[in-house]
């Protein structure tokens, strides 16, 4: 388990901590990079390079940006105040039963194509907040991208409808 | 995560196992680093806090940027601004973590929704409360009533561990003197003995 800081400037003031398991995957890393205004990141992966390089082209785009790179999945959970799931259905199993007891009453973001989307994650963790987000279209393209929103607390899709703007993903 | 927490509120009532799992899922498990904010001055304080581990403090900032601390909390203490969480309006304070902190975060509508699935918890912050306000009185009581050397001591008999784990200018503070006199009381309580 390893954690190293990337920016330790400004990274003490109140912006929420949003962790991101799964951050080297493609969707990962542009929702990474699409955020970093807005919130404290906490990249996860197990690619600990790839991982660097990511917190590295982030502070690049953005020089303000608070990202440190994280490679335990309960750990950054427990830090953060918002989760980003992208991994696929047979591993966000897994990440559920090690996240369970950290993620009780947070916002936990599903995010995916609909080859790996899946409404299971909030029976794995009922004691969160649990948003699905759909994406239709290329997210290389985000003009071309839709992203629809299915959660029952209205505050967490707020956030997510949120993030979405600043990915610059249209919410379908 | 929550041994400091369950071990706290059962010196205080009778929890069956039942009622120790519907609690936990109230709360919020959190981790702060040492310096990072938990409020800021106008901020709502949409949280209370309990601390399982690490320490806290909260504290205003003056018009001269003078920082006037509050309070303090580490293992076993509740921290928050009661006041701006319960009417939600916003808060005159900052609370920061002076070590790394876990935390067990409350809000209103889980607080409220929790006193009702387990009710012994109303007695629990019946208690808590009370002794909160015995505790601001001797807070005022020290502050109008004793010398700075007198409010050393008492402070020190009574939280030991505030000389190992808080800075001495917080200290000062929190007595509402100078660190020079703290430091002249220090000196003079060392050369007494």
């Amino acid at each position: 388990m390893q954690s190293y800081l990337c920016a330790t400037n400004k990274d003490m003031d109140l912006k929420n901590t949003v962790a991101i398991l799964g951050a080297n995957s493609r969707l990962g890393s542009l929702i990474a990079k699409g955020i970093s205004k807005k919130f404290r990141l906490l990249l996860m992966d197990e690619q600990l390079q790839q991982l660097t390089a990511l917190a590295n082209e982030i502070a690049v785009i953005n020089s303000t940006a608070t990202t440190e790179v994280i490679q335990c999945c309960k750990d950054a959970s427990w830090e953060a105040d918002i989760i980003i799931v992208v991994a696929d259905i047979a591993t966000q199993a897994a990440i559920a039963g090690k996240i369970k007891e950290v993620a009780t009453c947070k916002t936990v973001i599903n995010i995916g194509t609909s080859a790996n989307c899946s409404k299971t994650l909030q029976q794995l963790l009922p004691h969160s907040k649990v948003v699905t987000i759909l994406i239709t279209g290329d997210i290389d393209e985000p003009d071309l991208a839709l992203a629809s929103i299915e959660g029952t607390d209205d505050a967490a899709k707020n956030i997510v409808v949120e993030m979405m703007q600043l990915i610059g993903l249209g919410v379908a | 995560m929550f041994q400091v927490f369950f071990t706290h509120v059962k010196e205080k009532v009778v929890l069956t196992g039942g009622e120790q799992e519907l609690i936990k899922t109230y709360f919020t498990p959190k981790k702060l680093r040492k310096k990072q904010y938990l409020l800021q001055e106008g901020d709502v304080c949409k949280y209370f806090v309990f601390v399982e581990n690490g320490l806290l403090r909260s504290y205003n900032v003056d018009e001269k940027g003078n920082e006037h601390m509050i309070q303090f909390a580490w293992e076993g203490w509740w921290m928050g601004d009661i006041y701006s969480f319960l009417s939600a309006d916003v808060s005159a304070y900052n609370i920061d973590a002076i070590e790394d902190a876990e935390l067990l975060m409350i809000t209103l509508a889980g607080f409220e929704e929790m006193m009702l699935t387990v009710p012994v918890m109303e007695r629990y912050f019946r208690i808590l409360f009370q002794n909160n306000i015995i505790s601001k009185e001797r807070r005022l009581i020290n502050s109008i009533s004793y010398s700075a050397e007198e409010k050393y001591t008492r402070l020190i008999a009574s939280n030991p561990q505030l000389i190992q784990r808080i800075p001495q200018n917080l200290i000062a503070s929190y007595l509402g003197i100078t660190p020079e006199t703290l430091s002249r009381i220090r000196k003079n309580l060392m050369n007494k003995k």
